[in-house]
């Protein structure tokens, strides 16, 4: 049984040097949703102002004139900007030999152990050499640096491309986050005057706009930048902003009105998080406890930003690999498909029999397999995996996996087989065990799930899925106070965990604790468990208290 | 300047933006010299690295300064590591240092028997049986060491007679009375539950073959914390504490009573999990309050990966604020104390865009130039390289930062040259401990660097006056961890901790420092014991003093 309503966290990683733990159900942390479309070509002579120190609620709209000399401005701080970078690269012995207007393009990854990048890049830089004057060879260019963690590189190229394209929004705006990634603010929003100069009507750029401002202390300004997102249809991302704003400045009660209708209607953590911290300055510890623990899942303050998505159609090799199991955890498993088939190609499967590199090769297989399983295909999954098996017995996540496709198909003493087979290979691994107690339990094996359940809680005692099961067995097996420890810790750590409510509120029930028990079956309710369940739960309860003399 | 030198400054001029690089260009006085081998230290570290990435290689590198010999000066004992798939009893030793009062060393030939040869990573230092001598606890990737001093610096493995000998992966170690029962209790940080057999091919972006991140093998490990038992024995109460309800892969601890209430609570840095803070209870019970403090995660619900940490009242405004370094391209965590939670002021204290561009593992907050204000030294190196390199790929400069004052709020303003050295120093950097080895006033340092020597680096800069205070016992026998003095300097109010563990798996000078500017005394010191009793003891001129329990002026 999986726990309805709950909401898995996909906690943050590295990507540069991790490998994540692939679960089939894993969900990522949800963008703040779009409103309406962004994509809309700009509106001459509807730029807002851009940013107003005196704080005026009504900042005057520029005409073309004022616009244009604006741009001229723009381009002259952007000049200097790349005359001191150009500096700098002279001063530090490694400046290229410009060649054309813009000169050479940035080199970066050519001794990369990545043949495919390399091909990649090589081909990028060909067709530069091709098209010396345009700024699409460059910005692409651009995009393929950032989108494989070269930045410097990224940066310069997104520089070139803007000199050559001045009317392209995307390499500026590029650069400005690249900037704002890095923690230079106030380089990123030079660089974003150019972008808004070219379109002032992306409303993305007006939100980044407004935290880069937070970021530096200049809420009013900020203020002004939501405000402005929020009149191009950013209306929710916007008031989430002005919340930011609010807190800033401490009006926390402001920022709790603004922020509780968000949280009912968003799970975002970043919203939860923000919603706690006002909370707590208001004194309110309760309610800061609880909204921070429904914030604990990682979500960087984003937004749905369409002009941005190109950038990982460039990503190759190892980088398309981390994209891929990032579409394939957040709900795009049949977009990871191709790029993980695509792999195969340069990383040949025999690989992963090879003793000293097997490991990228078969967690690639692993990683298509569980593509396919998220995909709700279960047979090429099960294939996929005994391949993999069949080149490398000894790599765990492939008896993991097939642990889990088994699982899937009620075949419980197959998949009894791998997980103890995994648990063998990385007795470490909590997962493994939280597994192999769900196995167990789904067998009636009571005991024998309760033990595993414990062992895994002692690798991960924090693990709310885990914490849920083995309040389930515990009340399976009657022991209500142990299974309402449980139950309450699941809820502490998540209060999201409706089920988790429900369950509790049936265990106090059985030991007597009346009123505990609608309380918690009152949150049950308030998390949206289905009436019936509800209900049913009700009239447990009534007879319960009537047979209490 | 070399290659790789003209890169890094090129980085750097590139990280600070145009007009910031101009400045950065400009340089102060150097305020250290490194003077290692001079003094007497010929200490090298060995990782054991040889072609394939074992994750305990990038960890280790602990350092303690503390008097092991009773002279009044800091002795220095350096960790040592090995080989990870190597019988320990093939590892080189552990390195015992006295010091001869003037700041150079002497190398003890056994080492005083504290020549312990696991896989070495951190140390502790506190007198844990009450016989008036400092005793250290060794951690390592494997069983852990307890070493008992008998006065004279010599040592005699008790760890199996006492209980402590924890076989997971030990990093940061404190001995902190967290009961006031006038016994340092020992809290010992795991990092992750790690084999050889489990480790596993990693890269970067760009397919090179790096060192893994602690996530890629799911096994964090359990902290572990022991009650002294007063007779020279320990009792494992991790489980009735209440500690077994949350960990992470540890890397960083530091004891101090963040919430006020006179009794000593505990922050854990984990890398790339949430830190916990556990609040003490009493009666040896702790709750993790870190999520409703604020200290879980950054402002962006990220676990950063945490790994140094300092704690210390930056802000002078009377409660201890707590600094976590990580990893490159994340800023610190500068969590400041607002009494009952922290807010997350990294920015607001000039540390969001300098931070970020080395991986900091070793960090003191310090006042290095006496003038009333703490300063900060990052100790740096690289656990992924992104690029194949000559040497060290990992290597990278320490960064030094000066305590100011502007528009009335404390900021860090980055001192040039890099580090504070004349010529630049770039190792993979990890232990740090501060102390004044010279006993001139200035706070030295001591950086563990791997597969390297380390630095010995000389307090040089132009300094003002200062006060230093042995805070001790009724006895007069040991430091009192976790006590802290106030006074007032020049119309301010100031705290300083006695704090030997914190940093990066490292043992620091217990006295307090309080740097004086100009002025030439210090009014109305008090110091709050463990257990929260303050007793005044009233004004001190410039230099060194003792302020023992109960020998002050009574409640303040």
């Amino acid at each position: 049984m999986t726990p309805k309503g709950k909401r898995l966290a996909a906690f943050s990683v590295r990507p540069r040097r991790d490998v994540p733990r692939e679960q089939p159900t894993h969900a990522a942390a949800p963008a703040l949703p779009a409103t309406k479309s962004w994509n809309r070509p700009p509106r001459a002579g509807s730029l807002p102002a851009a940013e107003n120190p005196s704080g005026d609620p009504n900042p005057r709209v520029p005409g073309e004139a004022e616009r244009r000399s604006r741009r001229r401005k723009i381009d002259i701080r952007v000049f200097v900007l790349g005359a001191a970078f150009a500096v700098c690269l002279a001063a530090c012995g490694d400046a290229p030999r410009p060649t054309s207007a813009v000169g050479e393009p940035p080199m970066a990854g050519m001794d990369s152990p990545d043949e495919e990048l390399r091909h990649y890049l090589n081909e990028l830089t060909q067709s530069i050499r091709a098209l010396p004057a345009s700024g699409l060879p460059r910005g692409r260019l651009g995009m393929a640096f950032e989108a494989n963690g070269f930045l410097a590189p990224a940066l310069a190229s997104y520089d070139q491309a803007a000199m050559l394209a001045p009317e392209d929004f995307r390499w500026p705006y590029f650069g400005a986050l690249l900037a704002g990634r890095e923690g230079r603010f106030q380089e990123a929003l030079d660089r974003l005057e150019s972008a808004l100069a070219i379109d002032a009507d992306y409303a993305p750029a007006w939100l980044w706009r407004g935290d880069w401002l937070l970021q530096l202390g200049r809420s009013e300004a900020a203020r002004n930048a939501f405000r402005q997102a929020e009149t191009l249809g950013a209306e929710t991302q916007a008031a989430f902003g002005l919340a930011l704003v609010d807190i800033a400045k401490e009006r926390f009660a402001d920022a709790v009105a603004r922020l509780e209708p968000l949280a009912a209607e968003s799970r975002s953590a970043r919203i939860q998080r923000a919603l706690g911290q006002a909370h707590r300055a208001l004194g309110d510890v309760k309610a800061a406890r609880r909204a921070l623990a429904r914030g604990r899942a990682p979500g960087r303050l984003e937004w749905d930003d369409p002009r941005q998505e190109q950038k990982m159609s460039h990503a190759r090799g190892y980088a398309s690999f981390d994209h891929a199991q990032a579409l394939s955890s957040g709900g795009r498993a049949r977009q990871a498909i191709p790029i993980f088939e695509r792999l195969r190609q340069w990383h040949p499967d025999e690989r992963c029999a090879d003793d000293d590199s097997h490991f990228f090769t078969c967690n690639l297989l692993n990683s298509l397999g569980i593509a396919h399983a998220r995909a709700g295909r279960l047979a090429p999954a099960i294939e996929i995996a005994r391949q993999g098996l069949a080149l490398r017995p000894d790599f765990a996540p492939f008896h993991v996996s097939l642990a889990s496709h088994y699982r899937e198909q009620r075949n419980w003493a197959r998949a009894l087989h791998h997980i103890d087979r995994a648990i063998a290979l990385n007795p470490a691994s909590g997962h493994a065990h939280a597994q192999r107690g769900r196995l167990l339990f789904a067998e009636g094996r009571q005991a024998e799930a309760k033990s595993a359940f414990e062992t895994a809680l002692g690798l991960e005692p924090e693990a709310t899925t885990t914490l849920f099961y083995l309040g389930t067995v515990e009340a399976a097996l009657e022991n209500w106070p142990q299974a309402i420890g449980h139950f309450q810790r699941a809820v502490e750590l998540d209060p999201d965990l409706a089920l988790g409510h429900l369950y509790l509120a049936r265990a106090l029930g059985e030991d007597k604790r009346l009123d505990e028990a609608r309380e918690a079956l009152e949150e049950a309710r308030a998390f949206g468990v289905p009436a019936a369940e509800i209900n049913a739960t009700n009239r447990r309860l009534r007879e319960l208290a009537s047979s209490v003399p | 300047m070399t290659r790789t030198g003209r890169r890094r400054g090129f980085a750097r001029c590139f990280a600070a933006g145009s007009a910031l690089a101009l400045t950065a260009c400009s340089a102060d006085a150097p305020w250290f010299s490194e003077e290692a081998k001079e003094r007497g230290i010929d200490f090298e570290h060995r990782s054991g690295f040889d072609g394939r990435p074992m994750l305990p290689e990038m960890m280790g590198g602990g350092v303690a300064l503390a008097d092991l010999d009773g002279d009044a000066d800091l002795d220095l004992y350096l960790v040592q590591s090995g080989r990870v798939d190597a019988p320990v009893t093939e590892n080189p030793p552990n390195r015992l240092y006295l010091n001869r009062g003037d700041g150079r060393f002497d190398p003890v030939p056994d080492n005083g028997g504290a020549g312990d040869r696991g896989y070495g990573m951190g140390v502790a230092a506190g007198d844990y049986d009450n016989d008036g001598d400092v005793d250290l606890y060794v951690t390592n990737y494997g069983p852990n060491a307890l070493l008992r001093n008998d006065g004279t610096a010599r040592f005699t493995d008790v760890t199996a007679a006492a209980g402590v000998g924890d076989s997971s992966w030990g990093t940061a170690a404190a001995f902190l009375d967290l009961d006031v029962d006038g016994h340092l209790d020992l809290m010992v940080v795991n990092y992750l539950h790690w084999t050889p057999s489990i480790e596993r091919d990693c890269y970067e972006r760009a397919f090179f073959p790096t060192y893994c991140g602690p996530t890629v093998y799911d096994a964090p490990a359990m902290d572990r914390l022991y009650r002294n038992n007063g007779d020279g024995t320990f009792r494992d109460i991790t489980l009735d504490a209440g500690l077994n309800a949350a960990f992470g892969n540890g890397l960083g601890l530091v004891g101090a009573d963040f919430d006020n209430d006179g009794l000593t609570d505990l922050f854990v840095a984990n890398d790339t999990t949430t830190n916990q803070l556990w609040l003490n209870r009493g009666g040896l019970r702790f709750d993790n309050e870190a999520l409703l403090w604020g200290a879980a995660m950054d402002d962006h619900g990220i676990a950063k990966a945490g790994m140094g940490v300092a704690a210390a009242d930056v802000d002078d405004d009377g409660d201890t604020d707590l600094l976590v370094v990580n990893l490159e391209r994340q800023t610190d965590s500068f969590f400041r104390n607002e009494g009952a939670y922290f807010v997350d002021a990294t920015h607001l204290v000039g540390l969001d865009v300098a931070s970020r561009r080395y991986t900091r593992f070793g960090v003191v907050l310090a006042d290095f130039d006496n003038d009333g204000r703490l300063d900060l030294f990052h100790a740096n190196g690289n656990v992924q390289i992104s690029s194949p390199s000559e040497g060290d790929g990992y290597a990278q400069p320490n960064a030094l930062f000066r305590g100011v004052i502007e528009d009335g709020s404390v900021r860090f303003r980055e001192v040039a040259p890099e580090g504070g050295v004349d010529a630049p120093l770039v190792h993979t950097s990890r232990g740090l401990a501060v102390g004044d080895v010279n006993g001139d006033g200035g706070l030295d340092l001591v950086v563990t660097n791997r597969d390297a020597a380390p630095y010995l680096l000389m307090n040089r800069v132009r300094r003002g006056n200062h006060v230093v205070f042995r805070v001790e016992s009724s006895d007069g026998r040991r430091d009192m961890h976790a006590a802290t003095a106030r006074a007032t300097v020049g119309g301010l109010r100031m705290s300083r901790e006695v704090q030997p563990s914190a940093s990066y798996l490292a043992a620091s000078d217990p006295r307090v420092h309080f740097g004086l500017g100009e002025s030439v005394v210090v009014r109305d010191v008090v110091v709050r014991w463990p257990g929260g009793h303050a007793e005044a003891f009233g004004d001190f001129p410039a230099g060194v003093h003792t302020l023992r329990q109960g020998e002050g002026r009574g409640r303040p």
